[in-house]
C-alpha cells in the first residue's frame, strides 16, 4: 500500500493513512516535543516523522500551546520535522457538558467561562439528579439553548488565533438512543450555524482553513435506520473533513463495534475524507473501512473507566508491547520478561539505550514508557505507510501474531 | 415574478445573537454572496423577501458595497437593480501590491457598463483582511489616469525639494 499525500488548505500536508497523537497534558507536550527533537531521523531508526499532527482539546490548550512554538527551530537544520511543521488541531470538545468526568466538564466550564458563565451551575445542579432519564433531559433542555451561533464563533475565533490548521465545529453528542432524533437535529444546526459563520464573518481571516464537522457518538447509539440522518447532519455547512469521536467503544460486543464499522463505510459514500478521533490500536481496523487518520492519547486508554473500590491506580504507568499490541503494567511486564534477562520486547529508540526494565529508575518509568509508546507508534505507522501487500492483508497479519486477534474479525464485514 | 438565489443563511433568532461588529459583517457578506449570485441584478424589495433582514439594513449594507464599488447600482425606471462588479475578465489580469498592512488589488473587469481597472484596498492585521475603498476608471481612461498619477507624483517630489 503506497501513502497518498493529502494537502490542506493551511499548506501543512499529511500521507494517508495517517496517526495523529492527542497531548492532553504540559508532560505529555513536553515529551512529544522532547521526542521529536531527541530522534531526528537517521539510517536506523525514523524518530517521530511519520506522527504527521497533534490533536489537543481546547480545554487543555493553555497548558499545552507553550510546547507548540509557532517559530521554526533553526537549530536541527532545514530538513528537520519540528512540532510546528505538524497539522495542529484544537478540538472545542463540546461534548463535555454532556458526558466526561467531572474534572474535565470543570476544566471546559473555565475554557467557555466568559462565552458562557452560567454553565458551571447549570452542570452542578444537573450532576445531582439521580434518574439517569431525567439527567439527559436536563442536559439537553438546559444546555444546547446555551450552545448557539456565539458560541460556535466563539470556539471558531480561538481555534483560527491559536494557529489550528483544520477548524473543528463544536456540536453536540451523540448519546442517547431514546433522544437520538433531538440530538441528530441539534449536531445539525449547529454544523449548518459553523459553515455559515465561515462563509460569511470568518471571510475577513486571511488564511483559509479546511472545517471538520465533528460527531462525538457512543456506539452504543447507532442504528442502521439512523445512519442517513447522522449522515446529513454531519454534512450540513459543506465541511472539507468529517470527524468521529469514539465513546465508550466496548470492542468485545461484536455487534455494536460491527455497527460502528458500518456507519464509518457509509460515510465513505460522502466523498469527504474521515478522521477517526479517540482510538487505540482498533483505530487501524478503521482504516480498513474508509478512515484517512486516526487519532491516540499517549499510552492511555482513550475512554474513562471507573476503577471500583476507589483504589488509586499505580503509580508506574502502562508499557505498550509492540508485538503483543496490548499495554502491560510494570508487575506484569516485570514478571513477563524475567526469563529474558529484563530486557524490553521492543527494538525502539529509547528501548535500546536502556536495553534492561532494571536500568530505568522508577522516577523516569512515566516518561521513558511514553517516549517508547511514540516512538513504536511511529514504526507501526510507517509498517503500514510502506506495506507492499494490501493493509487489510498486513493488518490481519500483525493481529494475528499479537494478542489482539478479536480484531481479524472487524477487518471484514460480511 | 422573479426569483433570485440566495446563500444559505441562518435564522434571524440566531443572526441576532452575534454581536454587534459581527452581525454588520454578516448582514454584509451575506449581500455580497448574494449579489455575486444573482448577475442579472437584485432589487431590495427582493432581497428583503428571500432574506431575513429588514429592508432598512439591506439598503444601508448595499450603498456601503456600492460605496467600496463591490457591486454597482443601476436605475430602470422607478427600480434600482443592484449587480455585482467583481467579476475580473481573465484571472491573469489581477495584480496586488502590499505594504506593511494593506493590499491594493488591481483587477480588470467588466459589468453592463463597459470595462474597468478596479483598484481595490485591503486591509491586514495579524489574522484578518478586510475590504477598504474601491475605486474603478474606464479602461479606456486608463491611461490617462496613470500619466495623472505620475504628474502628481513629480509634483510631490517638487514639493519635497523646496519644502
Amino acid at each position: 500500500m503506497s501513502a497518498k499525500k493529502v494537502t490542506l488548505k493551511s499548506g501543512k500536508s499529511f500521507d494517508s493513512p495517517a496517526l495523529f497523537v492527542n497531548a492532553r497534558t504540559k508532560k505529555e507536550a513536553h515529551l512529544l516535543k522532547e521526542t521529536i527533537n531527541r530522534y531526528p531521523i537517521n539510517k536506523d531508526h525514523d524518530g517521530l516523522n511519520q506522527i504527521d499532527g497533534i490533536v489537543v482539546s481546547a480545554k487543555d490548550y493553555h497548558k499545552v500551546s507553550p510546547f507548540l512554538a509557532k517559530k521554526k527551530l533553526k537549530d536541527f537544520g532545514e530538513g528537520h520535522y519540528s512540532i510546528d511543521d505538524r497539522i495542529l488541531i484544537i478540538d472545542p470538545s463540546s461534548y463535555l457538558p454532556f458526558m466526561g468526568t467531572r474534572q474535565d466538564k470543570e476544566a471546559f466550564c473555565n475554557t467557555v467561562a466568559e462565552w458562557i458563565p452560567e454553565l458551571q451551575n447549570i452542570i452542578n445542579q444537573i450532576t445531582v439528579i439521580e434518574s439517569q432519564k431525567t439527567k439527559i433531559e436536563k442536559y439537553m433542555s438546559e444546555i444546547y439553548p446555551l450552545l448557539d451561533v456565539r458560541v460556535i464563533q466563539h470556539f471558531l475565533e480561538f481555534q483560527i488565533e491559536n494557529h489550528a490548521d483544520i477548524l473543528i465545529c463544536p456540536s453536540v453528542p451523540l448519546s442517547s438512543l431514546r433522544m437520538i432524533k433531538e440530538q441528530i437535529q441539534k449536531m445539525g444546526e449547529m454544523n449548518k450555524q459553523g459553515g455559515i459563520l465561515l462563509k460569511t464573518i470568518f471571510q475577513k481571516y486571511k488564511e483559509p482553513r479546511d472545517l471538520m464537522n465533528l460527531v462525538a457518538l457512543s456506539p452504543s447509539v447507532l442504528r442502521p435506520e439512523y445512519f442517513e440522518d447522522i449522515k446529513d447532519a454531519l454534512v450540513q455547512g459543506k465541511p472539507d473533513i468529517l470527524g468521529i469521536r469514539l465513546m465508550n467503544l466496548n470492542e468485545k460486543n461484536v455487534a455494536e463495534t460491527k455497527e460502528f464499522l458500518r456507519f464509518l463505510k457509509s460515510l465513505v459514500g460522502t466523498k469527504i475524507p474521515i478522521f477517526v478521533f479517540n482510538v487505540r490500536e482498533f483505530g487501524y481496523v478503521t482504516f480498513c473501512h474508509g478512515s484517512s487518520v486516526i487519532s491516540m492519547p499517549i499510552a492511555r486508554s482513550p475512554y474513562t473507566t471507573r476503577i471500583k473500590g476507589g483504589e488509586k491506580p499505580p503509580r508506574e504507568g502502562n508499557y505498550y508491547h509492540p508485538i503483543g499490541m496490548i499495554d502491560y503494567s510494570y508487575q506484569k511486564l516485570y514478571g513477563k520478561i524475567r526469563a529474558n534477562n529484563y530486557r524490553f520486547p521492543c527494538h525502539c529508540e529509547i528501548c535500546d539505550a536502556f536495553d534492561s526494565l532494571l536500568k530505568v529508575d522508577k522516577s523516569y518509568w512515566n516518561d521513558f514508557r511514553k517516549i517508547h509508546f511514540l516512538l513504536v507508534k511511529n514504526v507501526e505507522t510507517k509498517e503500514f505507510r510502506k506495506t507492499k501487500v494490501p493493509l487489510k492483508v498486513a493488518l490481519k497479519d500483525k493481529f494475528g501474531r499479537s494478542e489482539k486477534t478479536g480484531y481479524v474479525t472487524f477487518l471484514d464485514l460480511n | 415574478m422573479l426569483e433570485i438565489q440566495v446563500p444559505e443563511v441562518l435564522q434571524k433568532s440566531e443572526y441576532l445573537k452575534l454581536p454587534p461588529s459581527e452581525r454588520e459583517l454578516y448582514v454584509r457578506e451575506i449581500l455580497r454572496q448574494t449579489v455575486r449570485k444573482n448577475e442579472h441584478g437584485v432589487t431590495i424589495g427582493l432581497l428583503a423577501k428571500r432574506l431575513p433582514f429588514d429592508s432598512r439594513t439591506i439598503e444601508k449594507h448595499l450603498s456601503i458595497l456600492t460605496f467600496t464599488n463591490e457591486i454597482y447600482a443601476v436605475k430602470i425606471g422607478n427600480t434600482q437593480l443592484f449587480l455585482p462588479n467583481s467579476i475580473p475578465l481573465h484571472p491573469a489580469k489581477k495584480q496586488s501590491f502590499e505594504t506593511e498592512n494593506r493590499e491594493y488589488i488591481a483587477y480588470v473587469l467588466q459589468n453592463r457598463l463597459g470595462e474597468f481597472v478596479f483598484i481595490q484596498e485591503k486591509k491586514k492585521t495579524e489574522f484578518t483582511e478586510e475590504v477598504g475603498g474601491g475605486i474603478l476608471i474606464p479602461l479606456a481612461d486608463f491611461k490617462g489616469f496613470v500619466k495623472f498619477l505620475d504628474s502628481f507624483k513629480k509634483d510631490i517630489n517638487k514639493f519635497k525639494i523646496s519644502g
